[in-house]
């Protein structure tokens, strides 16, 4: 802001602007397959094969997504779903299990009768099938495109059933 | 679904505005010691046996050894350090506690600085940039739609802003996670303290019932052994009744914190609430917009990171602004006078504009009686840090409670 509209301001008696929080670009879809890529680098060689397939199966979802991310729009719930799911949800359940010693994460059981493996194995499910639930709804968004597309076709150029078929003079 | 999504009506209504309404729960007042027990949970009924055959058995055993043995000090400690371990467990948690209100009003979800504060700034901001009852569109435009190119710039603003309203709906999911969060780690502490509660009304049962029996001892030893009835009185009642004191204050404080703690739990739910009506009035305000553009200015908003969410939708309108555009000038006349115009979009800004101030009046009043309750709580805190010092001077209780420990009676000890 100049100092000439500064004073105007002043002299209007307008109360001084409110400075405007810089809000962090989203994320690009490398960043996001990146920060799962991290993760499965992360689990690599130290979980068990149970938390190590699930982590992977989540990893192939995102991928399958992030292309797609722009179909639900980036002010979707659902985008914002997959986005935080690589970005957040996925490392901090598996983190938080790794911080654990071994052998009390894995046997120990501190929640309802469930050790903290079970309890990441719950999380990963979770994650995985709000994914695929996700995943669905935008190839069922893409279908829709797809049959309203034929909807319009079909009303464009279908010709009336109370269409007379032109006589032919002979 | 698809079926329908194909036959339905091209334009959506702008969402009504059914009245949001935030109500940030009262301040939590003082619990007096004396009503704690009653507030607190209930002593198990299976336990009670238990613990009264402990309660006695511990009087009995002082009244068969000789006052002047060590055993009898012994013994006589084991009241002064009885259920010392979680008086501490409990005021630890309401000390962190105590932090949690004061955090939350300075950086959470109420605060301005916080991500859900900064956004819905961002957010009014942004949308006072785009407002169509501004000056800038004013009425009297309205009536000349042949002006049609100042409207289309109008519109055109809606193009240049979508990457910034993207990245506030963003920051406010981003929010809603973080006040999520916030809400499970609470509600685990809620029931970590309430188990600590459960045992410190155990601990009241017991002192409650040793005094009891004690009195009831003493006053006969009154008339048969007078000192030693006075050692008793001494030595033993006087701290069994301190500590009957110090357990009923650290469970009073503990009360106060679980209500506290539910208050901003209360509050967090309140504010999600109020961020899911932002954006969806946003995001409605939006795809209203689109629509008026299509009608007024026959212009194709490209929305495509906000609009597109509702895909269904957008879909058909370009598909049927295709169709329009393709077709003759008459159609173009009734998508002029479609039944969403100006109007509709000002009102779609209006819902807007009222999510935000019920927010931001929702929030001076939640901060208010948080603040109180902050207040009450430090004050009880205070009292109890005197008894609690006690606890922490009796030495013995570092590594083990008396013989009046409780540990191994906990039929709900699982933690």
């Amino acid at each position: 802001m100049s100092w000439w509209s500064e004073l105007g301001r002043k002299l209007r008696g307008e109360p001084e602007p409110v400075v405007l929080p810089e809000l962090p670009p989203p994320p690009t879809g490398e960043e996001i397959l990146g920060s799962v890529e991290a993760v499965r680098a992360r689990v690599a060689g130290r979980v068990p094969p149970a938390i190590a397939a699930r982590v992977d199966k989540i990893a192939r979802t995102v991928a399958v997504m992030v292309p797609r991310l722009d179909r639900p729009g980036l002010g979707s719930q659902q985008a914002h779903t997959v986005v935080s799911t690589a970005t957040s949800y996925l490392p901090e359940a598996v983190d938080a299990y790794l911080r654990l010693p071994r052998d009390f994460a894995d046997r120990r059981i501190v929640a309802d009768g469930k050790t903290s493996l079970m309890l990441l194995v719950d999380q990963l499910d979770l994650l995985s099938a709000t994914l695929t639930k996700i995943s669905d709804a935008v190839s069922r968004q893409d279908a829709n495109a797809l049959i309203a597309h034929g909807a319009f076709l079909e009303e464009k150029f279908t010709s009336s059933s109370l269409t007379t078929p032109p006589t032919e003079h002979l | 679904m698809t079926e329908q999504a194909a036959a339905a009506a091209p334009l959506e209504p702008p969402e009504e505005s059914f009245g949001l309404s935030l109500e940030p729960p009262p301040p939590v007042a003082a619990v007096a010691a004396t009503q704690a027990p009653a507030l607190a949970p209930k002593v198990d009924p299976e336990m009670v046996p238990a613990l009264t055959q402990k309660a006695d058995a511990y009087v009995a055993s002082l009244m068969s050894s000789d006052a002047k043995s060590p055993e009898f000090t012994a013994k006589a400690d084991s009241v002064r350090t009885m259920g010392d371990q979680d008086i501490r467990r409990a005021a630890d948690v309401s000390n962190r506690l105590l932090a949690t209100p004061v955090k939350e009003i300075k950086e959470g979800g109420l605060s301005e600085s916080g991500t859900v504060g900064q956004s819905l700034l961002a957010l009014r901001r942004a949308v006072e940039d785009l407002d169509p009852s501004e000056e800038t569109f004013g009425r009297k435009l309205l009536g000349f739609i042949p002006f049609g190119d100042k409207i289309s710039d109008y519109f055109q603003r809606y193009e240049s802003a979508q990457k910034q309203l993207d990245a506030i709906i963003r920051a406010l999911y981003n929010g809603q996670d973080e006040l999520r969060k916030d809400n499970a780690a609470l509600n685990l502490e809620k029931r970590n303290l309430w188990d600590t509660m459960g045992r410190l009304n155990q601990y009241i049962f017991m002192a409650e019932r040793i005094d009891t029996q004690l009195s009831a001892t003493i006053s006969e030893l009154d008339v048969t052994d007078p000192e030693r009835a006075k050692v008793m009185r001494e030595d033993v009642l006087f701290y069994v009744r301190q500590k009957h004191q110090d357990l009923l204050t650290q469970l009073a404080v503990s009360i106060q914190g679980y209500l506290a703690m539910d208050i901003i739990i209360k509050n967090n739910l309140e504010l999600i609430k109020g961020v899911d009506r932002a954006t969806t009035t946003t995001l409605s305000a939006l795809r209203t917009a689109v629509i008026v553009a299509q009608a007024l200015a026959n212009q194709k908003l490209v929305l495509d990171q906000i609009t597109a969410l509702n895909t269904t939708t957008s879909n058909m309108i370009v598909a049927t602004s295709k169709m329009l555009a393709d077709n003759s000038a008459t159609i173009q006349e009734q998508a002029a006078s479609a039944t969403i115009g100006i109007e509709q979009l000002q009102e779609a800004f209006a819902n807007i504009y009222t999510t935000l101030d019920t927010i931001s009046d929702f929030k001076i009043r939640a901060l208010d009686s948080m603040a109180q309750t902050v207040g009450v709580l430090q004050t009880e805190t205070t009292k109890a840090a005197e008894y609690l010092e006690r606890s922490r001077n009796s030495d013995r209780s570092e590594l083990q409670g008396g013989s009046l420990d409780i540990g191994g009676l906990n039929l709900n000890n699982n933690r």
